[in-house]
């Protein structure tokens, strides 16, 4: 339908929009009065003055912002040691803006927030496990900053009746405010957000160390086995192993688990229970008491209360010892005898004396761990176990024994200056001089003993008393033949005679005496006699003047001059009478040998006087088995 | 008349009586003589070699002077024999013993075979005097000569002493270990009639007890010579590779195959640059080490060598 709209009244014109306009007005309004809450307080009033109504608005009480946890790991594989501080952390947040607590329990009950005297004094009321153990409450931090709960574990009493025998502990975390009127505790505890930093926390006890005792006294270069009896009470996750360290004083670092210095030994192996450690001793150390202190120690770093005791151990007195090259016979010369019937002196002997005690004792004197020697010089063929140095076994002949006096047999030891370095040193070197009687057996070729030599077995004694074995010289020398020959008398009493006749026997004796070290025969040799005789001038052939040397006759018997027995003396054949003379074996009494002699006086001379003349004997080495 | 009748008595005494008076008293003797060793004795000797033995004269009494008379007794050998001091020694006072050295040189046609004879000393007064009156008595000794001339090389020695002086102990240069050098010291008595020397030293080296054996080892490179019939003291070098302490060697000295002398000595090793003292060189380093240098030598010298092949071959195909 349509309208002429021009053709209406005024009002028919307007009629619709008016009803349109007012609708949206009140839409408008409407929407203001509820958008903007208009008239609010006004319409209060109006209730107020119509209904009574009462409404309080409780404290919020704090949440966790961020989870509470262990700031150093406590777990099974890291336990907290008993007595080192445990840290909790956490962020609390109260909706108040009040400051909280962070509450560790032991166990899951609400705990009891406790309200502030006032509202001036927030912070002050820190809240309490219900029932357990409290492990620690944090001093009141502001809200959404952290905070944090430290104790100090011990190792028996705090936590004492714990879970798992007080080694592994539940915690549980709340954060409390202190509301004055309406104190509140977080509605859910924590418990930590990792598997590392979560409840339980584990706490390591000491280990026990009972005892600490050594295998001591041990040699030099041995091992010492120090041993104690201890234990670790901890359990979970088995037992903790276990370990001593040794040191030479008391001076454990506990921070690096070993000795600040002087260590000694530790135990190698984990063990569970009682701990040993093994030191092997130097090669040379002096003998004495040393100081240990033994240190148990878990494998967290737990030590003993125990710790330290004192474990001294005693390295013992070895003998010194000798090598048979570390001898030396006469600087490795031949040993020569060069006075007839009597001591040769000035024959040398040097040799090392080693110790594993070193050759310092306590006193640093050099040297001073050795107090002498026992020293047998001896024919190869008598051993060390006969000619052992004593009194008893000494015998000019073959074997000389050093404990002998020196009277009897002078040896001289000095030690080298230039020797024994220090405690680090073991040996000390000696040098010697010595006699031997002309009677010390030859050792050479031709005689019985030629296939021995001399050597020298040395042992030494140390500052103890304590006294090596003998050890005899790798390399002995050989003792040569000294062949040498006295006499008692130096001339042949002939006595006197007539011309024309001879002696009826050999009755005239000569002795020569073995004053060398081999057995004797005796070559002669004669000149002819007269008067006027020298060396130089000797007699001219004279049938009157001059007595020939072939008118001298010798023998070992004293058989007639006419004997056949009876050699005729020569100035240019020698004759060798075996005479067999013993070798001497006294140093005091000689072996000897006599010669008979004969004279006759050739009737032809006719002129009387002192005949004198030159008969020479000549020494020779017997045959062997001949006055050996 | 009584002095005229005492001289009649007197002369007719004389008359009766020509006796001769050998001794006119006893006088005691105290003066030994001998002598050491009592033989000359050489049983290898060659053609042309000469060999000296000393001899000593010894007196119990030198309080007085005297002389000794030496004769040689060798009939077939007399030529070759020759005492160095002469035939009268000087025996002077206050000398109680006096060598006489006693040279044997062996002539280029000396026949292979063995020889003997003595050497007679005696002693007289050094004015020749002898005692008025009395048939004295000279002393004397033989000396027997034994000697071997034959025609073959003998080689033998004699240990007469052993030492091994301190040491350092072996020190790294990089990544080479040079070792300490042990010097073993032999004092060798040459008892054949060629130079010799050991062939070989060997050491086993135990800890200071002698119970664990640390390490085996022998001498590098060749051990002087000593001439024959001489003693003299001989080095062998030998490496070891133990660090400083104090350790027992066991040796063996060789001759060929023969062990001639075993046994056992301390060993000092002192820490490096202890002593000055010189260690081991090139030689004393492992073989491995030896390579290790002379491989990278060998490759530069042939690289320099065929660079200088190319050169050349370039300037010939220029020409």
């Amino acid at each position: 339908m349509l309208y002429n709209q021009n053709e209406l009244p005024k009002f028919m014109q307007t009629a619709g929009k008016i009803t349109i306009l007012t609708a949206f007005a009140g839409v408008a309004v409407f929407l203001f009065a509820f958008v903007f809450d208009a008239g609010t307080q006004q319409l209060n009033r109006v209730s107020a003055e119509t209904a009574s109504t009462t409404l309080t608005v409780l404290n919020t009480p704090p949440t966790f912002q961020q989870a509470a946890y262990e700031v150093v790991e406590s777990s099974t594989s890291t336990p907290t040691n008993s007595g080192s501080v445990i840290q909790w952390r956490a962020i609390g947040n109260d909706s108040n803006g009040a400051p909280y607590f962070l509450l560790i329990c032991s166990g899951n009950g609400a705990p009891t927030a406790n309200p502030a005297s006032g509202p001036g004094n927030l912070g002050t009321a820190p809240p309490r496990c219900p029932t357990g153990t409290q492990w620690g409450v944090s001093a009141a931090t502001n809200s959404s900053q952290p905070a944090t709960v430290s104790t100090t574990t011990s190792e028996a009493g705090t936590f004492a009746g714990g879970s798992f025998n007080g080694e592994k502990h539940r915690w549980f975390a709340w954060v409390c405010d202190d509301d004055p009127v309406n104190p509140r505790c977080s509605t859910a505890f924590s418990q930590g957000f990792s598997a590392t930093n979560s409840s339980p926390y584990h706490i390591n006890k000491r280990p026990v160390l009972t005892s600490a005792t050594n295998n001591g006294p041990v040699n030099p270069g041995a091992t010492l086995t120090f041993s104690s009896v201890s234990t670790d009470p901890d359990t979970i996750g088995g037992e903790d192993n276990i370990f001593i360290v040794v040191c030479d004083s008391n001076n454990y670092n506990t921070t690096t688990n070993t000795c600040n210095s002087g260590f000694l030994a530790s135990t190698s192996v984990g063990v569970t229970a009682n701990a040993n450690a093994a030191y092997i001793l130097a090669s040379i150390v002096r003998d004495n008491v040393y100081s240990a202190f033994t240190f148990l120690v878990d494998q967290h770093g737990h030590e003993a209360l125990a710790n330290p005791i004192q474990n001294n151990f005693t390295v013992n007195n070895v003998a010194p010892t000798v090598l048979g090259g570390d001898i030396t016979l006469n600087s490795a010369s031949n040993l020569i005898l060069t006075v007839p019937g009597n001591q040769t002196t000035g024959f040398t002997l040097q040799y090392t004396l080693r110790d594993a005690n070193s050759c310092v004792n306590t006193t640093g004197t050099p040297g001073s761990e050795f107090a002498g020697y026992r020293i047998a010089i001896h024919r190869s063929g008598i051993s060390s176990s006969t000619c052992n140095s004593t009194v008893g076994s000494h015998n000019p002949n073959n074997c000389y024994a050093s404990q002998v006096p020196s009277s009897v047999w002078n040896l001289n030891c000095t030690a080298s200056t230039t020797s024994c370095t220090g405690a680090l040193d073991d040996s000390m070197v000696y040098n010697c001089t010595f006699p031997l009687w002309f009677v010390a057996d030859p050792t050479d070729t031709g005689t019985p003993w030629a296939s021995q030599n001399w050597v020298a077995s040395v042992a030494g004694v140390d500052d103890d008393g304590a006294i090596g074995v003998l050890r005899t010289a790798s390399i002995g020398q050989e003792l040569i033949s000294f062949v040498a020959l006295d006499l008692i008398t130096a001339s042949i009493p002939y006595g006197g005679l007539e011309p024309g006749t001879n002696s009826p026997t050999l009755n005239a004796t000569t002795t020569i005496l073995a004053v060398g070290n081999t057995a004797l025969d005796q070559e002669n040799l004669g000149e002819s006699m007269c008067t006027t005789f020298s060396v130089a001038t000797e007699c001219r052939p004279s049938a009157t003047s001059t007595v020939p040397e072939s008118e001298q006759k010798f023998a070992t018997t004293s058989v007639s001059y006419g004997n056949v027995a009876a050699l005729r003396l020569s100035s240019t054949t020698v004759r060798e009478l075996e005479l067999n003379v013993n070798k001497t074996t006294s140093t005091t009494t000689r072996s000897q040998g006599i010669t008979y002699w004969g004279i006759a006086v050739p009737a032809s001379i006719t002129l009387a006087g002192s005949y004198r003349g030159l008969n020479t004997f000549t020494a020779v080495r017997s045959e062997i088995g001949q006055g050996w | 008349m009584k002095a005229r009748r005492f001289m009649n008595k007197f002369s007719k005494l004389l008359a009766c009586l020509p006796v001769l008076f050998f001794l006119v008293m006893a006088p005691v003797a105290e003066a030994g003589f001998g002598i050491t060793p009592p033989y000359v004795r050489n049983t290898s000797l060659i053609r042309n070699s000469t060999y000296e033995q000393q001899i000593l004269l010894v007196r119990g009494d030198p309080n007085t002077a005297q002389k000794a008379e030496v004769t040689i007794d060798a009939p077939e050998i007399q030529d070759w024999i020759q005492i160095v001091e002469g035939s009268t020694i000087a025996l002077p006072r206050g000398e109680q013993k006096v060598p006489m050295t006693v040279r044997v040189t062996v002539p280029e046609d000396a026949e292979f075979k063995d020889y003997t004879g003595a050497i007679r000393i005696r002693t007289v007064a050094d004015d020749g005097q002898v005692a008025e009156g009395a048939v004295s008595i000279s002393l004397g000794a033989r000396v027997d000569i034994e000697l071997s001339v034959i025609d073959k090389e003998i080689k033998d020695f004699r240990v007469r002493r052993v030492s091994i002086a301190e040491l350092n102990e072996g020190h790294k240069f990089w990544w080479l270990f040079f070792p300490g050098k042990i010097r073993f010291e032999t004092l060798l008595e040459n008892i054949g009639n060629v130079d010799v020397a050991p062939s070989r030293v060997e050491l086993k080296m135990y800890e200071r007890t002698g119970t664990v054996l640390l390490e085996e080892t022998s001498n590098i490179g060749k051990v002087p010579k000593v001439k024959p019939y001489a003693t003299e003291p001989v080095v062998a070098e030998i490496p070891t590779r133990l660090p400083s302490g104090s350790y027992v060697a066991r040796y063996k000295v060789f001759n060929g195959d023969e062990v001639k002398q075993e046994g056992e000595l301390s060993v000092n090793i002192l820490p490096y640059g202890t002593l000055q003292l010189a260690g081991f060189g090139f030689m004393g380093l492992s073989i491995a080490h030896k390579i290790s240098i002379l491989l990278p030598v060998f490759a530069l010298l042939i690289a320099i060598l065929y660079l200088i092949h190319i050169k050349r071959s370039r300037k010939k195909n220029r020409l």
